[in-house]
């Protein structure tokens, strides 16, 4: 099984099969653009990732390597955010700093069955919170002056009632 | 190292270095704000770039309706630009969520909604928010294309007449199954005549119309609707129907160039067998057809008709021919050009009368020609003998893609069955419920595994030459 060397911005250098790389659009592209072989014993350097969250990133793209390739966005297909595997949502359940790393992570390397995952795990923990709540999960300032707040509250307030 | 390699490092490193500036800038942003906070605390603005909020904003849109978009911008002022990308309202779904929605509150939101909905491109309704709130509902809408009432009840038909006033340029309609009775035949010759030339996409499925109207659908479909791609016209007739409509096929087959899916499952039609042979350079390039139950009598039309209609299709990729009465027979399967057949229904078309030599050449036939395309196949209610079964299970190669079997409430019995299930080593979902001729009432189930992708036919035991299956607990399939 060929594998290159992936290395994370603190220096930390994986040692991942080709084929489990590949599901990373970026990695891709570039063996294909460079014509890496597995003669290349220089690590692929991945200035956006440090090694914790890479080891994670690796780990969840040996788990989905058979995967059929994700579909292209279709927007005639009904999206769903509860669709997450329990597998996924085990190897999610991490605190925000590491989920936000995880989909900065997955957007750069261009992987988009994780970006995906974690996108609905954010949208999951945003649904049926009220703003105050949601502000409360993700430390948001709240930065409207009184008279704006009133007034945004006012245009807005319908939506609030249930 | 060799000069390749170097060469190759440089390039590399070029690519990165960009990036890496760009980080180092994002990185010193972060660090600054967590500083200022003086918390270990992340803050999703500053730490997930904008697109990806949006598309987070996207998922929450789902299921809740873009209407919950609004609470979300009463979080801050950073979300509530961005609930204002254009992106978040292309599609634009407002079936959730108006329950609430009072006229005065629709009045204090109507500035700030409707310019969103400027350039939405699709739209998604129900009922309540057509009745109640909004006056020349369509205006709203100046370039929407694609209309959708799917999943709503008790539609007036007058909508259609409201989306025709409009003057939207609309390629796309959905009514699956909404409307509150019988679509009048007025409202359907109306549409025929101004928007269906232009449509791309016209479902009205499950819902009732008039003989006339189908004939008037047909008609204009055949004669002027060269950009339509999409027709469905399932389960249409009322239930005690005594005149069938008529469908000159062989317009639609000369004019209809765009058509791929035409679906008439479960409403009868008449086929007008065309007095003049004409050309054979056709245009019509279906990939999909469901004609299940929709034709009364196998021996007037049968072949003839599926042949002539559909037979040089090289594209067709699904099949519904569904209940063809008294047919027993695969001719037309046999004479049908396409190459690769993907999904195949061909549910009680075989009830035992049939020349059992013919009918094995054909099935090896059309079976070995399908084998590395067919995904799904259903032959489900059929009778046949267990050779013919065998056949067909055996035309098939040992790597076969097939992934869903129905074999529901046929005679098969447990010797071809073990034949299926040894071939088609894909097999995600297998239905045998009702096989009253398998004896094992553990097999009569539908199996169907959806976490481990693969139903894991390889763990049943046949150490039985009776073919006793036994359970191997640690492997056998879960049964829903």
């Amino acid at each position: 099984m060929p594998s290159i060397k992936l290395s994370s911005s603190d220096g930390e250098v994986f040692s991942v099969e080709v084929e489990i790389a590949k599901q990373s659009n970026t990695i891709k592209t570039m063996l294909e653009d460079l014509g890496m072989d597995e003669e290349d014993d220089e690590a692929v350097p991945l200035p956006n990732v440090n090694a914790a969250i890479l080891k994670r990133v690796i780990q969840w793209c040996t788990y989905h390597k058979d995967d059929p390739p994700p579909p292209e966005d279709d927007e005639n297909k009904e999206k769903r955010t509860d669709d997450i595997s329990s597998w996924d949502a085990d190897f999610l359940k991490v605190d925000q700093g590491t989920l936000f790393e995880l989909i900065l992570a997955a957007n750069y390397l261009d992987i988009k069955g994780l970006l995906d995952v974690t996108c609905k795990t954010v949208a999951n923990m945003i649904k049926g919170k009220s703003p105050e709540e949601i502000r409360k999960t993700f430390n948001i300032k709240n930065d409207f002056t009184q008279a704006e707040e009133d007034q945004v509250r006012r245009e807005n307030e319908w939506c609030e009632e249930k | 190292m060799t000069r390749q390699g170097r060469r190759r490092r440089g390039l590399l490193k070029r690519k990165f270095k960009e990036t890496e500036e760009q980080m180092k800038e994002i990185n010193y942003i972060r660090d600054l704000h967590l500083r200022k906070n003086l918390k270990d605390v992340v803050e999703i603005q500053s730490c997930l770039p904008p697109e990806i909020l949006v598309k987070i904003f996207g998922y929450c849109a789902t299921n809740e309706g873009n209407l919950s978009l609004f609470k979300l911008a009463n979080v801050s002022s950073g979300w509530e630009k961005l609930i204002k990308s254009k992106c978040l309202w292309k599609c634009v779904d407002l079936v959730e969520g108006v329950e609430n929605l009072t006229i005065e509150k629709w009045k204090s939101m109507r500035k700030t909604f409707v310019p969103l909905l400027r350039e939405s491109k699709k739209v998604r309704l129900n009922t309540s928010i057509i009745t109640t709130r909004w006056d020349n509902f369509f205006f709203n809408f100046p370039s929407v294309t694609e209309i959708s009432f799917v999943g709503t009840r008790n539609l007036r038909p007058e909508v259609l007449l409201d989306i025709i006033h409009s003057k939207i340029k609309i390629e796309s309609l959905n009514f699956d199954g909404v409307f509150l009775s019988f679509i009048p035949s007025k409202i359907i010759r109306k549409m025929a005549t101004t928007i269906l030339p232009s449509l791309k996409k016209l479902v009205l499925s499950n819902n009732s119309l008039y003989i006339t109207a189908i004939e008037v659908l047909f008609k204009v479909v055949g004669q002027s609707c060269e950009q339509l791609e999409v027709l469905e016209l399932e389960n249409c007739l009322p239930p005690n129907r005594i005149a069938v409509p008529e469908l000159d096929y062989s317009s639609i087959r000369r004019n209809c160039r765009s058509l791929r899916v035409l679906n008439f499952s479960f409403t009868f039609i008449d086929p007008q067998i065309p007095k003049t042979v004409y050309p054979q350079n056709d245009t019509l390039d279906l990939r999909e057809l469901h004609m299940g139950s929709t034709i009364r009598s196998y021996r007037r039309f049968g072949d003839n008709f599926l042949l002539d209609f559909v037979g040089n299709c090289k594209n067709l990729e699904t099949i519904n021919a569904n209940y063809l009465p008294n047919c027993n027979s695969l001719h037309f399967l046999q004479k049908i050009k396409a190459k690769r057949m993907k999904n195949l229904y061909i549910c009680n078309i075989f009830n035992g009368k049939y020349d059992i030599q013919a009918i094995t050449s054909q099935a090896t036939i059309v079976f070995g020609r399908w084998q590395s395309t067919l995904l799904t196949l259903d032959l489900s209610r059929n009778i046949m003998i267990d050779s013919l079964w065998l056949t067909i299970f055996e035309s098939f190669c040992k790597d076969s893609p097939l992934e869903t079997l129905y074999l529901n409430c046929s005679n098969i019995t447990t010797r071809p069955f073990i034949t299926a299930i040894k071939q088609f080593t894909n097999l995600s979902y297998l239905d045998t419920s009702y096989c009253t001729n398998i004896i094992e009432r553990s097999l009569r189930q539908k199996f169907y595994k959806e976490d481990c992708k693969k139903l894991k036919v390889n763990y049943f035991w046949f150490d039985n030459p009776l073919y006793n299956i036994q359970r191997n607990s640690e492997y056998f399939i879960d049964i829903i």
